[in-house]
């Protein structure tokens, strides 16, 4: 169909098929499902069971409280498989199940209890965890807190908690 | 280097140079130079791939683009809003605003079309200057892969439109004989200067063209009036949308305070940068970081394709030897004659390239890398018409340097297009002062 000088359409076809590996391949690795990876979460005490996310999907047994609209899962997922929005400080969404059943989250938690506080009393922490990332959701509704709109989210990974440490 | 961009007109001028319209141009057949075309048009296409990839993320403001989207609420509410810079910018992002909603996509959409704009309005100003529509391509080709104009066309920020302005103001000065190619230079460099002041330089360049050019020079006032007109009525618009007047006395007093308050800027910004680091460059400036949990971060940064950066600061250099070689007298002769397109163009592609720098040079406040932009815009054609001049003599030369051009291109276009990269790999790229 095209005409041309043969070793240049070589060079050219071999230079479109080395872009082409150039953009799928020449990015680096970011980790992907199934790898376990650090992040930091920002929290409150008062985020345990404060904070939800709505979505149809489940993800081996680990769900939202929440249908994608806004109507409560019955009967409602354990604690350990509820998952719930959480934030880096970065401000990137993840949806974690049973973050706050993590031993050091419940002995902070022990710490510095929420009840008949109010919430910008309470001290900010950072929970360092590893987890397992899971899936990527293109969309969820989330809400942080009971009292709040629900909001729409995008590119949330859900991450499954394997061990956490706490820091100021 | 300049024996390659010296053309059959550096012969003495002709008696009686033959009409422009008469000149014909030099088509590239798909048969004798199909690799290149299809390399070239590929080119154009994966540029405006990645100038289009997730055009609406992030769903926040990057950067300056608050300054701009926050003032274009501020329209649409009927509020008056400080302008850091003329109203222009703003009223279109609004306009978009008011037909798309308040939107990712209707902040960035007018910056994606003058991106693509820019594409097509270097490729003509190259074909012009060069006679040749094998240069034209090159030259949107290298425009359409180059990260700084790709980033310039994601975001809602202002230096990409005014580049798409200043190209078309100087395209109808330098291929225009009528009254009309005055008045449409006197637009488009108007709406220029009504982005951002440093337009200006552009209404004195196409001033300047007219001036030189033999059946445009008796319109010349007139492309100024228009040019001021143009500014005089984006300033009034935006004043009485806002419930204020709009009188000449008015739009003064606005600009007045406007360019008291730039010039009596004292902080200098980390990101800021000299007019003689923009060369090399030493500081382009993220426009966007961030990182994403899987270790994949999305960048945003206002660097060209490093090759095409310096090549073009080569072509600029060998630009001038050629003007300036046979001596200044001969130069003037050729302008007042009008007998050489090729050397007039070269002489104000220098002029455009040269002018936004040199508006810079003073140091009246702190400057940064997108200030270059305008600049790389002029610079570029004059790298493609020697590109393809090099093609006639030494036609694989020419081509592995497109091929070079489009491979370093894919490798920056992470960093322009805000696709998914690792922390690793994107420093893999950039110099230790560029990170």
């Amino acid at each position: 169909m095209l005409a041309g000088p043969k070793r240049e359409w070589v060079i050219v076809s071999a230079a479109l098929a080395l872009g082409g590996l150039i953009l799928l391949f020449g990015r680096g690795h970011a980790y992907s499902r199934g790898e376990t990876v650090p992040v930091r979460i920002t929290l409150i005490t008062a985020d345990r069971g404060d904070l939800d996310c709505a979505l149809d999907q489940a993800f081996d047994g680990l769900r939202c409280a929440f249908h994608g609209d806004a109507t409560a899962v019955s009967p409602p997922p354990p604690a350990e498989q509820m998952l719930a929005p959480y934030l880096t400080p970065d401000r990137r969404l993840l949806l974690v199940p049973g973050l706050f059943e993590q031993p050091a989250l419940v002995a902070r938690y022990e710490q510095e209890k929420p009840i008949g506080r109010p919430k910008h009393r309470l001290k900010r922490f950072i929970a360092t965890c590893q987890v397992e990332l899971i899936a990527k959701v293109p969309k969820v509704r989330v809400r942080f807190g009971k009292r709040n709109a629900w909001g729409d989210a995008a590119d949330a990974w859900v991450a499954k908690p394997k061990s956490c440490t706490v820091s100021d | 280097m300049s024996a390659l961009l010296a053309s059959p007109s550096s012969a003495p001028p002709p008696a009686s140079p033959p009409p422009i319209s008469t000149v014909r141009l030099r088509f590239p057949s798909l048969k004798e130079d199909g690799p290149l075309i299809f390399l070239l048009l590929c080119m154009i296409v994966i540029g405006i791939g990645l100038r289009a990839y997730h055009l609406d993320e992030p769903q926040t403001l990057k950067w300056d683009e608050h300054h701009y989207v926050e003032t274009a609420r501020s329209y649409l509410a009927h509020k008056y809003a400080w302008n850091d810079h003329p109203p222009l910018s703003k009223l279109i992002i609004a306009a978009f605003m008011h037909v798309l909603g308040d939107g990712p996509l209707a902040w960035r959409l007018p910056s994606f079309l003058f991106g693509l704009a820019n594409i097509g309005l270097v490729g003509l100003l190259t074909e012009h200057v060069f006679r040749s529509r094998r240069a034209g391509l090159i030259g949107a080709a290298f425009v359409a892969m180059d990260g700084f104009f790709i980033a310039y066309s994601r975001t809602a920020l202002l230096d990409g439109m005014i580049v798409a302005f200043s190209l078309a103001a100087m395209l109808c000065v330098l291929k225009g004989r009528t009254l009309w190619a005055v008045l449409l230079a006197g637009v488009f460099s108007g709406c220029a200067v009504s982005f951002k002041l440093n337009g200006a330089v552009f209404v004195f360049a196409a001033f300047l063209g007219c001036l030189a050019s033999k059946p445009l020079r008796k319109y010349s006032p007139l492309l100024l009036l228009t040019a001021a007109f143009i500014f005089y009525a984006q300033c009034a618009v935006a004043l009485i949308n806002v419930g204020r007047s709009g009188s000449i006395a008015a739009v003064i007093a606005e600009n007045q305070a406007m360019v008291k308050n730039h010039l009596g800027y004292t902080v200098v910004h980390p990101m800021s940068s000299k007019w003689y680091t923009w060369f090399l460059p030493t500081r382009p400036i993220f426009l966007r970081r961030d990182a994403d949990v899987d270790g994949a971060v999305r960048v945003l940064l206002t660097l060209g394709n490093p090759i095409l950066w310096w090549a073009a600061i080569v072509a600029v250099w060998s630009a001038a030897d050629e003007l300036l070689s046979p001596g200044l007298k001969r130069l003037w002769q050729d302008l007042r004659a009008r007998s050489s397109t090729r050397r007039i163009g070269l002489l104000f592609l220098l002029a455009c390239y040269a002018g936004p720098i040199l508006f810079w040079v003073p140091a009246l406040r702190d400057a940064y890398i997108y200030h270059y932009l305008p600049s790389y815009a002029f610079a570029l054609p004059l790298l493609a018409g020697l590109v393809s001049k090099t093609y006639v003599v030494r036609r694989r030369l020419a081509l592995g340097f497109v091929v070079l051009i489009f491979e370093v291109s894919l490798i920056y276009a992470p960093l322009a297009a805000e696709l998914p990269i690792s922390e690793a790999a994107l420093n893999a790229r950039l110099l230790p002062n560029w990170r």
